[in-house]
């Protein structure tokens, strides 16, 4: 292979060093899932696999195979043992290309190629694992979706679309979440990665419709280091990525009014998510992907 | 300011390092891209303003903490009082001491006089001067016995007994003079005259209350201060306005009258005690009562032993005030005096020489009788001045009638003493008195039956020599066997002293100009009176010949203390003064340079071969216990002057210090800077926006 060809199979957001430290992680999921394959996830529907579900009583038709004759010893009826149907799971990773996901203070990388790194890598444990990922953009709307991918080829293309983001647009996670629930079909597993800077009610409004409708949802909150703990000091006058007036700032004024509103911010968007059934997890930009990634696996 | 606190005025301009430390490191305000303006929503659009506020609030603090520290340090002070006292950089001072006759009197506290605190307080102020301060030292009184160089000195030392050496006098102060002479030291001191004139008065009102100063003094760089000294009110003050001897004769062993003229200020009558003492230690001592805003004129009896120079010294007691108590009369007593019996004929005046002159030499009476012919009496009187011609009707008549007729008027006019009676040998059934007399006689009258005399007019000073203690004459017995009565005009000057009680006069006294005419309608004889049997003739006889026509009288000169003669007697120019009582005096001159008196006493004058008694009495007005109140003085009129009262000499003394200490500020400046600390805590601590309990509710972040 020619180093252009090893240059070109490289991907930004998914170097070999985070593939190789996530290849031995996986995820899983707390609901059953709908899947076309057998995977490592439990069906909602009755198979043959090896995790016994429950006992029912011989029917004709019934493989005589699939009788307990031990039960059938003990109490002489014929008892059929039911096994859960083992499936593969449908992953859709909704991403976040607000403008303010451009944003950088005090962070290694701005809060969108953070928000890429965790995409990647998500994205390539579901499908080592063998279930199938999808990758969805959104910013006032869905922007950009992909089809599910069940392998390292059909991730390509999303990988490459990482790479491609440029954020330009304000956001509307609400209404984004609303328009990726109506879009997702059955039940999946739907990863939201944003800053989520949006009122909290109005996000958890959008993941509670994706948890309505069955979908196992996980929230990677990004946010920067410096959005957390406002190191900054001095006066400033700051100007927004989104569309705000310019507002000037001191910032020793307002730290403790800031830190506040900010706590109360992520108290209530952790307990939103918690309560409704979501996976909440809060990264800033510092955390490394990985460990990051570490949160939501489990060891195969 | 203490030693080495001006370096921390030198460090004053350090002060400014916080503007310089701000202009140079202030936080310029950086631009900054943020995420989102969730966080932020809502702070005070008004913040950049308020902002900017505080950091001017802040600087000022700053600046002012290190200033008012350091001035704090430096231990400065205000010198208000320096200012009140007129004190200028370069120290010219002239100090105007009032030592006229109200300052005799004593402070509230009865300790001191209003003069010995004012020259303790001068004094004072002299030492509290800089080193290379220069003062003079002027009184409002011009005492010739004080010895006060009136230029600017730099020697305290001297100028302090100066000052210690200025005496109390009677006379009123000239304040104006004083003043335009301290202006002048001033002026001759410096270009510009610049300095101040400091005045230690009580700022009596017959002083200080009236206006006209401002013609005098046109120097506008000089400060005048007036410390006034607190008087206390005069109560019931009566004074000795006058006190003057009568136009009798003043010859030796006869007596004579000093009428001293007293006034009464005050609304109620005053009884006062009236003293005389002369210089042959005679003492009388009488109770006059004087009325409320009155006047009264009480008598004191004199009697010279012997020719010279004589005085008396007479005083009041038992009033508010006592500088205008006293008065010293001076005269000059000569040796003899001739009263002339024109005529041939002696035994025509009856018993007349034998009660003026026993023995016929002035023993006793110190007159001598000289029978004068009505041809060579004019020339003798001019060379004798006689106490009194006497003559009969007819001689008078005929001089009269003679070449030298109006001779006779003209004695009588010029002081001379006249007595007409009728002649004791010849009845005359009618006569006729020349005109100029303006009295006639009647034809003789002869009762069977004599007469009784009685006393007409028992007020006349004529009696005064029989008058008993009860101010009644004593003349009891007399009998008139024949008389002419005697036709006085009715007027003023014409004084009934002898009549019959029939509505007849028998004797009367008319004045004619500066001299008195007795015209008797009866002569001095037991055929025509039982009177001359009398001892009471005798004083009789001594008032109608030493009545009036006292040559001395123009021998004596009186003047109020501080005051210039109108004019001096004689015509020769040079006069000696020796004094006889009072201030010690043996000044001789010309008469240009006459000194001037301020304290009563008795002088002698001798002017060429004359000598006259000069009395010198205290200033009455000094006696007026009305003083200037307020914050100006009515003299000074639209000249800048400012007043500080002094209750006593150490009010003075503590002011003089606090002219030199001044306020110190360092308290309060240190206050001010720890304020300013304060102020620098407060707003160099940044403020917190909080949550209110709204903005949470919608969740807002509010400032």
């Amino acid at each position: 292979m020619s180093p252009k060809q090893e240059h070109q199979t490289t991907y930004k957001f998914l170097p070999n060093q985070l593939a190789e430290r996530l290849r031995k992680l996986g995820v899983a999921v707390k609901k059953q899932m709908d899947g076309g394959m057998t995977g490592l996830h439990k069906s909602p529907t009755f198979g043959s696999s090896v995790e016994f579900a429950e006992y029912r009583s011989y029917v004709p038709g019934d493989p005589t195979g699939r009788i307990d004759w031990a039960v059938y010893a003990r109490t002489d009826r014929y008892m059929i043992r039911q096994f859960h149907d083992e499936v593969s799971v449908n992953s859709h990773v909704i991403l976040d290309v607000s403008e303010s996901m451009r944003y950088q203070q005090d962070g290694p990388m701005t809060k969108m190629d953070y928000a890429c790194f965790l995409a990647a890598g998500f994205m390539y444990m579901m499908i080592q694992q063998g279930d199938t990922a999808s990758l969805m953009t959104f910013d006032r709307e869905i922007c950009e979706r992909h089809e599910p991918a069940g392998s390292l080829s059909g991730l390509r293309p999303m990988l490459r679309a990482l790479e491609e983001i440029g954020p330009t647009e304000p956001g509307d996670i609400e209404q984004s979440l609303h328009d990726a629930a109506e879009i997702v079909p059955g039940r999946a597993l739907v990863v939201i990665i944003s800053d989520l800077l949006q009122e909290p009610t109005e996000v958890l409004r959008g993941i509670g419709h994706l948890l309505h409708d069955g979908k196992d949802v996980t929230v990677f909150h990004v946010l920067d280091h410096g959005e957390i703990h406002l190191p900054m000091k001095g006066v400033f006058d700051i100007k927004f990525l989104e569309k705000a007036p310019k507002m000037m700032v001191d910032i020793a004024q307002v730290r403790d009014a800031y830190l506040d509103r900010v706590h109360r911010y992520l108290d209530q968007l952790r307990a939103g998510c918690t309560n409704q059934g979501a996976d909440y997890f809060l990264f800033d930009t510092k955390t490394d992907v990985r460990d990051a990634l570490l949160k939501r696996s489990v060891k195969q | 300011m203490i030693v080495g606190a001006g370096i921390f005025l030198m460090l004053l301009p350090l002060a400014a390092a916080p503007v310089v430390f701000h202009l140079l490191m202030r936080q310029k305000r950086r631009e900054r891209v943020y995420s989102t303006p969730m966080f932020f929503h809502q702070i005070d659009p008004k913040m950049r303003a308020r902002k900017r506020l505080q950091e001017i609030l802040l600087l000022i603090s700053r600046v002012l903490l290190i200033a008012l520290g350091l001035l704090a340090l430096s231990r400065l002070s205000i010198n208000t009082v320096r200012d009140v006292l007129g004190f200028g950089e370069r120290q010219m001072v002239v100090l105007v001491v009032d030592n006229s006759g109200s300052m005799n009197t004593k402070m509230a506290d009865g300790k001191n006089t209003k003069l010995q605190t004012a020259k303790k307080s001068a004094q004072q102020l002299l030492s509290a001067l800089d080193d290379d301060a220069k003062a003079a030292v002027l009184t409002l009184v011009d005492d010739p016995q004080l010895e006060i160089s009136s230029d600017m000195k730099g020697d305290k030392t001297r100028l302090a007994e100066a000052i210690g050496s200025i005496a109390p006098t009677e006379a009123t102060g000239k304040p104006a003079t004083a003043l335009q002479q301290a202006v002048s030291i001033l002026m001759a001191a410096s270009s510009t005259g610049a300095g101040s004139v400091h005045v230690f008065s009580d700022l009596q009102s017959t002083e200080w209350g009236q206006g006209g100063i401002d013609r005098v003094i046109d120097s506008e760089h000089v400060r005048i201060v007036f410390h006034r000294l607190p008087s206390v009110p005069v109560q019931a003050n009566v004074s000795l306005v006058s006190a003057g001897l009568s136009n009798r004769r003043v010859l030796p062993k006869q007596p004579n009258t000093v009428f001293v003229e007293l006034r009464n200020d005050a609304e109620d009558p005053v009884q006062v005690r009236l003293n005389s003492q002369d210089d042959q230690r005679k003492q009388t001592t009488n109770v006059v009562t004087v009325p409320g805003k009155g006047r009264v004129t009480a008598k004191v009896t004199i009697q010279p032993e012997s020719k010279g120079s004589h005085w008396v010294r007479i005083w009041i007691e038992g009033d508010g005030y006592a500088d205008d108590n006293q008065a010293v009369l001076a005269y000059v007593c000569g040796s003899t005096a001739k009263f002339f019996l024109v005529g041939a004929d002696v035994s025509e005046f009856g018993r007349l020489p034998l009660a003026l002159s026993p023995f016929g030499d002035g023993r006793f009476t110190s007159l001598v009788p000289e029978v004068v012919g009505s041809d060579s009496v004019r020339e003798r009187t001019q060379q004798a001045q006689p106490a009194l011609a006497a003559m009969n009707w007819t001689e008078a008549a005929r001089i009269s009638e003679g070449t030298s007729g109006q001779w006779l008027e003209q004695y009588v006019n010029a002081g001379g003493n006249l007595l007409i009676l009728p002649p004791s040998r010849q009845a005359m059934d009618a006569v006729r008195l020349p005109s100029w007399i303006g009295a006639e006689v009647s034809a003789l009258v002869d009762p069977v039956e004599q007469v009784r005399c009685t006393v007409l007019s028992e007020s006349s000073d004529f009696w005064d020599n029989l008058r008993l203690p009860g101010g009644s004459v004593r003349l009891v017995g007399a009998f008139c066997r024949k008389y002419h009565p005697v036709l006085l005009p009715e007027d003023a000057r014409t004084v009934p002293l002898l009549g019959t009680g029939r509505q007849e006069v028998l004797l009367g006294i008319l004045e004619r100009g500066k001299g008195r005419i007795v015209c008797s309608g009866m002569a001095f004889s037991s055929k025509w009176t039982l009177l001359t049997n009398m001892p009471e003739f005798v004083p009789m006889a001594q008032s109608m010949a030493l009545a009036s026509g006292s040559p001395e009288a123009d021998d004596r000169l009186s003047l109020i203390a501080g005051e210039a003669p109108a004019s001096l007697p004689g015509s020769a120019d040079d006069i000696r003064v020796v004094s006889l009582v009072g201030d010690p005096m043996d000044w001789s001159g010309r008469r240009d340079r006459f000194p001037q008196f301020v304290r009563s006493g008795g002088y002698v004058m001798r002017v060429g071969e004359k000598t006259y008694g000069l009395s010198v009495q205290g200033a009455v007005d000094e006696g007026s216990g009305e003083f200037v109140a307020g914050r100006s003085v009515p003299l000074m009129g639209e000249i800048e002057h400012s007043i500080v009262s002094m209750e006593d000499s150490d009010e003075l003394k503590q002011s003089l210090v606090a002219s030199h200490t001044g306020i110190e500020l360092y308290l309060p400046l240190l206050l001010l800077a720890m304020m300013a600390m304060m102020a620098e805590g407060v707003l160099g601590t940044p403020r917190q926006f909080k949550l209110t309990q709204s903005a949470t509710q919608k969740g807002e972040v509010a400032s």
